[in-house]
């Protein structure tokens, strides 16, 4: 079967275009997700929507699976080709096509590095908003197909506020160009966040925001994290919106400073990373207020970068705290739920007691403006029994969050990892709307199939269970490993 | 004649979509018929007017967020957090009519910037019946998810097509502390494409506006003066700081004198911006058209149109808008093919109109068609729901 494919498509994709062998296919089992592994049968590495379009054919004529793939950086399994098949890589698809500066918009191919996006734009004073913690490395291609957040998203909404316009491949091989200009149904919407289940995304045109006059980064620990939580929770009401505000805890606290040293306070309860942005007059208004209301729930002191260097340095400690925690452990554990953010000192209390109940060591950091928890579990893969334990303490974190009010997932996707807790979050009617809608853009189930949705049982499909090797969200515990 | 329905319950919701899906009858369904001219005409055996599902079911204060019934109207919700210093920041047509419902499903954008302000970016979860009277539930009450696939997205916009829309939660923001308009005028003898680009680089060079828009001379807007040209009003609203720094770099940008809106002045101005497309379809005989596309074609169309009736511009919005005389649409039609990166909807027009004209110009390319008849056949597989009002 392979080597038809690869007959058919190797006089377009080249030689080195296809690729069959194990040792060349094996780098794409998995994503950032460890736990899961399932190496495709066949890469393919097209350099343009028309080639993306005829592997994509040849898939859909042969009945093979085929899954996009972007740096492989997501943390749910979404790139991970589970029922094996084609990996159809948008790696060399990585050019930003044209920049509007007057319109303020640029055009990419999706295997685009984020940041690069903002690297091309700086000139004209503009930058691409979603900044999620991978983004030296990940691709706006795996942004679309998560509809990734980041630290930033707080104020400037994740990467669906920032799609004009998207270049898909279907399932069938057909291409369509999805506009936001459009009238009739939000297909972007709807398309954004879909995880390479309705379609592969080619080029998009993304919304610029201009780069902002002035930005303050504050660095205020307090005694512990209800009183931070508090403080948050206040400066929104207060109607001032900081473009983003961190928070770490004392675990994470000392794992980042023992392995980065950020100049995080190694004695407090908690740091909130604050940031504001905007006109200067602007700015120090709301940091005025800021600092008011910090002062007034406990902060313990109010640090406050000086220059881009100070910046640069706090901002370290958060950005690179998942791949401190690899130091401590040899596996690490993240989760990605959400709570309502009055919920927050209630939630990271229970996921406290959670730990302790399973004798497990967990951290927090998380994106406190939005609610959104990334409780992270240290432990070692090779003790089944702590493995485990592991599990049962997911699990429980999964339902705190619904039962707060919260869903399953901030920013990183549903993937395999959570799909089959989404009943958790919903009833059958509710997923049986959802999978209408996705079949009635993946028609023949070949489209990264085993996603988002749990997988039915009693209609010849396996109920999925979970890799003995391994845990859902599991995450290279490795430096350089992003959240 | 259509019979009419009034659920005060979302079991009775369900209870009349059962049925008439059941008696196979086409359903149209209501909210404050503030918009009621949107899409191609669709069969109507029954109407379903939802207002009487009508109310705030949670607010979620600390989280500046709510949860309604989607029968409530957006001037009500807001009348109702104003002691809380809260606002929902859309701004539709006539708002006291316009239910929070009916908002969603015409995706009315307002005249506030995006991203941030537009029913997509607001909507965070809502319930809807499906044709045969299945309940639904998508999206949450929290600001960041990516938990499943974005059916809140699918509804917005959705002209009643999918589902009915029975409650909704909404993110909210602090109400702004201090607001202000700078309106500048735009030299009448700059050519078209000089226009345009003041008001870009005015808007570029205003920091954080809350709404930018082009105004037409001849709206009959109060609190403008009447002098042939037209106008950029960029309104600034948050902190006293923000509302106070702009007027000086509008102006140089702008090239023409300015003068400042606060108070009431302010709000007359902008509702009469918000209300013009519910307003205008009423005078005899003109068809409210929207213009979609990047901002220097819009702003260049817009120049065009105003050959036959005013139009406003929301360059940031990507849209325009404008009241267009019927006997005229051929020749306006024209202008609009001049300027290919734009497309064109004909939102209201006088009865009958739709029947004998299309909607939409360009028409869709087949694959959108194709995925759109593919999405409806999927939520409503009966298609019971306004047949023929989505111009696919």
């Amino acid at each position: 079967m392979m080597e038809a494919l690869a007959a058919e498509l190797r006089p377009h994709l080249g030689k080195h275009g296809f690729l069959l062998r194990p040792e060349h296919t094996l780098p794409y089992e998995c994503d950032g997700s460890t736990a899961y592994r399932s190496a495709p049968q066949a890469v393919a590495l097209p350099r343009s929507t028309a080639e993306v379009a005829r592997v994509v054919r040849a898939c859909a004529a042969a009945g093979v699976p085929f899954t996009a793939r972007g740096a492989g950086t997501g943390l749910s399994g979404g790139a991970t080709p589970i029922e094996g098949g084609v990996v159809i890589s948008l790696a060399g698809m990585n050019r930003v096509l044209e920049v509007n500066p007057a319109e303020r918009t640029a055009r990419c191919q999706t295997g685009v590095v984020n940041l690069e996006i903002s690297r091309a734009t700086a000139p004209f004073g503009l930058f691409f908003a979603p900044d999620p913690s991978s983004q030296s490395a990940c691709t706006l291609g795996g942004n679309i197909a998560e509809n990734s957040g980041g630290p930033h998203c707080f104020k400037l909404g994740a990467t669906t506020s920032h799609i004009l316009e998207v270049t898909v491949v279907l399932d069938d091989g057909e291409v369509v160009v999805l506009s936001e200009d459009d009238a009739g149904y939000d297909l972007v919407g709807l398309f954004v966040g879909s995880e390479g289940t309705l379609g592969i995304a080619t080029e998009a045109t993304v919304r610029l925001l201009p780069v902002p006059e002035t930005v303050e980064t504050l660095l205020a620990p307090f005694a512990g994290l209800v009183p931070a939580c508090e403080a948050v929770s206040r400066i929104v009401a207060a109607g001032t919106v900081p473009v983003a505000m961190e928070m770490l805890d004392a675990a994470t606290i000392e794992v980042v400073e023992a392995g980065i040293g950020a100049g995080y306070p190694k004695d407090a309860g908690a740091v909130l990373l604050l940031e504001l942005d905007g006109a200067k007059p602007a700015v120090a208004r709301q940091r005025a207020d800021v600092d008011r209301i910090l002062q007034e729930c406990g902060a313990l002191e109010i640090r406050v970068a000086h220059d881009a260097a100070e910046r640069e340095l706090l901002w370290r400690g958060r950005k690179f705290a998942f791949g401190a925690m690899g130091r401590i452990s040899t596996d690490l554990y993240v989760q990605d739920g959400v709570v309502p953010r009055s919920a927050l000192p209630e939630a990271i209390a229970e996921v406290e007691r959670i730990g302790k109940r399973h004798d497990l060591r967990v951290a927090n950091v998380f994106h406190a403006g939005d609610g959104n928890l990334h409780p992270c579990i240290s432990y070692d893969g090779r003790d089944p029994d702590e493995k485990a334990r592991v599990m049962a303490a997911s699990h429980e974190l999964l339902s705190l969050c619904v039962r707060l009010g919260g869903v399953l997932s901030g920013e990183h996707g549903v993937g395999i990892e959570k799909r089959d807790s989404l009943d958790l979050l919903f009833d059958e009617d509710d997923l049986e709307a959802m999978r209408r809608v996705r079949d009635a853009w993946n028609r023949q189930g070949l489209l990264n199939p085993g996603k988002i949705l749990p997988v039915r049982s009693g209609c010849g499909e396996p109920r999925a269970t979970l890799p003995d090797s391994g845990m859902p969200g599991r995450v290279a515990a490795i430096p350089g490993a992003w959240i | 004649m259509a019979g009419t329905s009034a659920p005060a319950s979302e079991e009775e919701v369900a209870r009349a979509l059962a049925a008439a899906s059941a008696a196979g009858e086409a359903v149209v369904l209501r909210g404050g018929g503030t918009r009621r001219g949107l899409g191609a005409p669709a069969r109507t055996d029954r109407i379903v007017d939802l207002r009487g599902l009508s109310g705030v079911i949670e607010h979620h204060v600390s989280d500046l967020t709510v949860e309604a019934w989607a029968g409530t109207t957006v001037g009500a919700l807001n009348r109702e957090l104003l002691p809380h210093r809260q606002l929902l920041a859309l701004d539709p047509p006539l708002p006291d009519r316009a239910t929070l419902g009916g908002v969603i499903a015409a995706g009315d954008p307002g005249v506030r910037v995006v991203p941030g302000s537009r029913p997509r970016d607001l909507l965070l979860g809502l319930s809807a019946v499906l044709a045969g009277g299945t309940r639904i539930r998508s999206g949450g009450r929290v600001v960041k998810n990516v938990t499943g696939y974005e059916l809140t997205k699918l509804f917005t916009g959705s002209l009643g097509t999918l589902g009915a829309i029975t409650r909704v939660t909404l993110r909210l923001r602090a109400r702004p502390e201090a607001s202000r308009t700078v309106v500048a005028s735009l030299p009448v003898a700059d050519s078209v494409d000089q226009s345009a680009d003041r008001v870009l680089a005015a808007a570029a060079a205003a920091p954080g506006p809350a709404a930018v828009a082009v105004v037409p001379p001849g709206t009959g807007l109060r609190g403008l003066p009447e002098d042939g040209g037209f106008r950029l009003a960029i309104r600034f609203e948050g902190l006293r700081e923000e509302a106070a720094m702009s007027p000086a770099c509008v102006a140089e940008a702008a090239g023409g004198a300015t003068e400042v809106l606060e108070g009431p002045a302010e709000e007359t101005f902008w509702a009469g911006v918000r209300d013009f497309p519910a307003v205008a379809p009423e005078r005899q005989g003109t068809l409210g058209v929207a213009v979609h596309g990047p901002p220097q074609a819009l702003l260049r169309t817009a120049w065009r149109l105003a050959a036959f009736g005013p139009p406003f511009a929301f360059p940031d919005q990507r849209r325009a808008i404008a009241s267009i005389p019927g006997t005229d649409f051929e020749a306006a039609l024209g202008a609009l093919r001049e300027e290919p990166d734009v497309s064109a909807v004909v939102e209201t027009a006088p009865d009958g109109w739709k029947r004998d004209n299309d909607v939409l110009h360009p028409p869709p390319s087949a694959q959108v068609r194709a995925l759109s008849r593919r999405i409806k056949d999927a939520l409503d597989p009966t298609g019971i729901l306004a047949p023929g009002r989505m111009p696919f």
